[in-house]
């Protein structure tokens, strides 16, 4: 029974890192359409 | 900075004193629309080379543990995870040290990036090590020293997280935030020692300055692990430090916009006091 523990585990992490990565990238496209190239320096 | 009348020229709408552009002008707003870059793209593919072959080897390859059974794969991502969440409240600790001497925008947003993303990760290892418990130790969560100072440390960075949302002027919020980073990271010192200083449910170390009590496929699927983990983990700070730069540039741009407006307002109503005392 113990890799239903494992399979929750695995299955909850890789969830919360693929969603939180993939809300970076959604919420990064949103707002550099939003502010001028001018002023996001960092990304040169 | 850009100049705002280019701005008021290339903006369609103003809506709520948000900027609001109907039409991509490429010119204006850069090829490159996302807050990716060369940089993240390459730690973002190799973040994927090294997923791929950690799912196999963790799951796959190492075979199930003596004592702890299945549940053991599950230390492929509790010490990863703890890894990553060391380095980034570490990284916070730097950068409110950076923005308590230079006051500078840079370091108060790359402490914010690293909490955040710490905190994530708290959570992350809390989690596994809860459901690792669980067959292991036969319950969730006990009240150990090293689980309670974990715990105390993830609600330290969440009050940390939540001051930097405060309301008040930018300047007071920078400064508190970065005082409250700084004693936050005291709790790492004691979540990391709390095994030493005070007996409890939780196993030693897997590695300590003489020992490393893992090896084989077990050990090549933790490096694997820390790699993807490392990498992710790298990758996330980086996109979340230009979101929160680009926040603030929009913050500070909506703020020249209401000012120009104001002063548009005040000329009109100028010209037309003007016009009134001619006619």
């Amino acid at each position: 029974m113990n890799w239903v523990y494992t399979i929750v585990g695995y299955s909850v992490t890789f969830a919360v890192v693929i969603f939180y990565t993939g809300w970076l990238m959604f919420r990064g496209r949103g707002l550099s359409k939003k502010v001028p190239v001018e002023n996001r320096r960092y990304l040169d | 900075m850009t100049d705002l009348k280019s701005i008021v020229s290339d903006v369609d709408n103003i809506s709520g004193g948000v900027l609001s552009v109907d039409h991509r002008s490429q010119e204006f707003f850069g090829e490159n629309q996302t807050t990716g870059s060369k940089v993240t793209k390459v730690i973002g593919f190799l973040a994927f080379l090294a997923l791929v072959p950690f799912i196999f080897f963790a799951l796959f390859v190492a075979g199930p543990h003596t004592e702890q059974g299945e549940a053991a794969r599950l230390l492929f991502i509790h010490l990863p995870a703890v890894a990553v969440t060391y380095l980034s409240f570490f990284g916070t600790l730097v950068s409110s040290i950076m923005y308590l001497k230079n006051r500078t925008k840079f370091w108060d947003l790359l402490g914010g990036a690293t909490a955040e993303v710490g905190v994530i990760f708290c959570a992350l290892l809390l989690f596994s090590g809860s459901i690792w418990g669980k067959p292991t130790w036969g319950t969730y969560w006990q009240w150990d020293p090293r689980l309670t100072s974990t715990a105390v440390l993830f609600v330290m960075f969440v009050g940390y997280l939540a001051v930097r949302k405060m309301d008040i002027a930018q300047e007071a919020r920078s400064r508190r935030a970065a005082v409250l980073g700084i004693i936050s990271f005291l709790n790492v010192i004691i979540v990391h020692y709390s095994i030493d200083w005070w007996r409890g449910l939780h196993q030693g170390r897997t590695f300590d300055s003489t020992e490393v009590k893992i090896e084989g496929w077990y050990l090549f699927s933790l490096a694997l692990g820390m790699s993807f983990f490392l990498l992710i983990g790298t990758f996330m700070v980086i996109h979340k430090f230009r979101i929160l730069w680009l926040e603030h540039q929009l913050a500070d741009l909506d703020l020249q916009f209401a000012l120009m407006e104001r002063r548009s307002e005040v000329n009109d109503l100028q010209d037309s006091i003007e016009l009134g005392d001619k006619t």
